[in-house]
């Protein structure tokens, strides 16, 4: 069993690594960047919609993966986009069935997931060229990078934006600006910088 | 020509099947969803009522709500042009038109700015007004950098309580 699950963990860790590090769809890949200026303004927003563009990128990826062989070259732009659309439609329902309350929060970014690029991208680089395993270890690798730098956006924006965190006043003014969309701007290009400046190591 | 037809019209003839599915398993739970978190709000602000009746006055609707068998106020589900959306709101009075709440119960107002009239703070500036001291800048306070938002909730309180007739019986 050990050897088994290290085998696992030696199989996973590099697509993790490659997602959240080397590969992330915000800071290396820049794309997908509509949603994240809108709804980073608070962390259980970011939260969520990380978690649904997850779900969506695990259910596309792994039905791609299993027709690549049958999708004909020409028509699978139109196939990709049926399947990612009827996986939003899916999150959309269930968030307003079991949700109500993100849902009303994150409002129309939730139904634009279709068009986001990440997810579309990550059929046409890697769920139509790869087998179904390592399709479903690439949709939690970038879904888990796509997730964990809204949450890094958010808590700056929230923090700056609100002077609270978790709902507790932090004792001075907030600074309005970083709620608007050029604070985004902002707080994502000094973010990139410094992960480029990591990156390079100089 | 005629593989191509056949592979995406399978696709989207599955997905069409699979999308109806949970859009029948859903629905009844999103209308319980909505009903509820209308209702939550009737009956926070008007503790004690056993019974609430749907009416219809033209394009409006709103509650009538009862406490053993008499009628203690009403519930109207009001809209109002924001600055980014239409603003759902319930507005609970009571017999004498005295504002016992107000609650928003859907907004796509920009997030830390106009959206914050949905928290506590704004809404409970409303609670025991009359239609007449809902002034921005007097009786209500705006939200910074949300003037157009609290106006268009303050506004659109002010003049369906104003204009509230309950229908003859």
């Amino acid at each position: 069993m050990q050897s088994r699950s290290e085998r696992l963990w030696k199989r996973v860790s590099p697509h993790l690594r490659r997602g959240i590090f080397k590969e992330n769809p915000i800071f290396v890949l820049m794309i997908g960047l509509c949603p994240v200026l809108a709804i980073t303004t608070s962390v259980s927003n970011a939260l969520g919609m990380g978690l649904a563009v997850t779900f969506v990128l695990l259910g596309s990826n792994s039905i791609i993966s299993c027709l690549r062989k049958v999708i004909p070259r020409e028509i699978r732009l139109p196939c990709f986009i049926v399947i990612i659309a009827s996986f939003v439609t899916i999150v959309e329902l269930l968030l307003k069935a079991f949700f109500p309350l993100l849902d009303r929060s994150l409002g129309i970014f939730v139904p634009l997931i279709t068009v986001n690029c990440i997810i579309l991208g990550r059929a046409e680089a890697f769920a139509s060229k790869n087998s179904l395993k390592d399709s479903i270890i690439d949709a939690l690798a970038i879904g888990i990078g796509f997730t964990c730098a809204l949450i890094l956006i958010s808590s700056i924006r929230e923090v700056l934006g609100n002077g609270k965190i978790f709902g507790l006043s932090l004792g001075f003014p907030p600074a309005l600006f970083f709620l608007f969309p050029a604070g985004a701007f902002l707080v994502i290009g000094i973010l990139m910088g410094i992960i480029q400046f990591l990156r390079k190591g100089r | 020509m005629f593989k191509k037809t056949m592979v995406l019209g399978l696709i989207c003839f599955f997905s069409a099947l699979f999308l109806s599915f949970a859009y029948l398993i859903t629905t009844p739970i999103i209308a319980q969803q909505e009903l509820k978190s209308e209702k939550e709000g009737i009956s926070d602000f008007l503790p004690g009522i056993d019974k609430i009746i749907e009416e219809k006055k033209g394009e409006k609707t709103y509650y009538r709500c009862y406490k053993k068998g008499e009628i203690v106020g009403y519930g109207l589900i009001v809209f109002a042009q924001g600055y980014a959306s239409e603003i759902k709101l319930m507005v609970v009075i009571d017999k004498d038109k005295t504002i016992r709440g107000i609650r928003v119960l859907e907004q796509r107002e920009t997030p830390g700015l106009g959206a914050k009239i949905s928290e506590d703070w704004f809404e409970n500036q409303f609670k025991e007004k009359k239609a007449e001291d809902l002034i921005l800048g007097e009786g209500i306070e705006a939200i910074s950098g949300a003037t157009i938002s609290s106006q268009a909730v303050t506004e659109a309180v002010r003049k369906s309580v104003e204009e509230f007739e309950p229908k003859a019986r």
